[in-house]
């Protein structure tokens, strides 16, 4: 699979778009469910927070998300123009159950599924690189 | 000396709540309503069957936690029904909630014997 890109609107309901093309284009490409469901658990925590935090809630903005599936891995990048992130990704911790705490997990569960996580901004524009290794190479049959 | 009969009638109230989907950031809203309103009509228990909840992310565990913190405080509580997709019951188990929540079987919904 070359790169597919698929571009937004920043908002709740346009996330599931992303999901699902993650979703079908994995699953027909060989990719085992379990790994499928780690990388959309990614995807959907990654997309809430630029919706959220990035645009602050504005719909209007444009989230522009690119995918890459090889036999090796998955990697999945998006690009913003929203508020950086302040985010030291070196120093990121689940919040303990015990503070029951209502926000406050979407890295560390990015962090937990996938093998890499990347975050630069550069010239206004905002990218987070998620990478998902692959233990068992899959044979791309979606071309 | 006649019989002494004494009677108290405890009332709880329970919502059930059962979930079909996506419980995502998209959908998180609408049950939130949902349950703010049963909190205001004094219901103090809650169980949310999740048994066919096909994905759960942190917005939609963030309805749950909102919950039972508040039931919690009117001296209830909430179980769930697990989650048969694992889509679903990832995030409970990394954000260590499998360890929080009181999980019961389907058929616990309603008590038997009636």
């Amino acid at each position: 699979m070359s790169n597919e890109i698929v571009t937004i609107h920043s908002n709740n309901r346009d996330i599931r778009i992303p999901c699902n093309y993650l979703r079908i284009h994995s699953k027909r490409a060989g990719v085992p469910e379990e790994i499928v469901n780690m990388c959309e658990l990614a995807l959907q925590e990654l997309l809430t927070n630029l919706v959220e935090h990035a645009y602050a809630g504005d719909p209007n903005k444009l989230i522009k998300v690119v995918f890459s599936i090889t036999p090796e891995k998955i990697t999945i990048q998006t690009y913003d123009t929203g508020i950086p992130a302040r985010v030291n990704l070196n120093h990121v911790r689940m919040p303990s159950p015990d503070e029951l705490a209502e926000g406050g997990y979407g890295i560390a569960i990015i962090q937990s599924v996938m093998d890499e996580v990347n975050y630069f901004t550069l010239n206004g524009t905002n990218t987070w690189e998620l990478v998902k290794n692959l233990k068992q190479r899959i044979r791309i049959t979606d071309k | 000396m006649p019989l002494e009969i004494k009677t108290t009638e405890q009332i709880i109230k329970i919502a059930i709540v059962t979930l079909n989907g996506r419980l995502d950031a998209f959908e998180a809203p609408a049950l939130r309503k949902i349950c703010d309103k049963f909190i205001a009509e004094e219901y103090t228990h809650f169980v949310f069957d999740l048994t066919d909840v096909s994905m759960l992310d942190s917005a939609g565990l963030a309805v749950l936690i909102s919950v039972l913190k508040r039931a919690r405080l009117n001296n209830g509580d909430v179980r769930l029904v697990w989650p048969k997709a694992d889509a679903a019951s990832r995030i409970l188990k990394l954000t260590k909630f499998d360890q929080v929540f009181v999980s019961i079987e389907k058929s616990e919904i309603v008590p038997k014997g009636f």
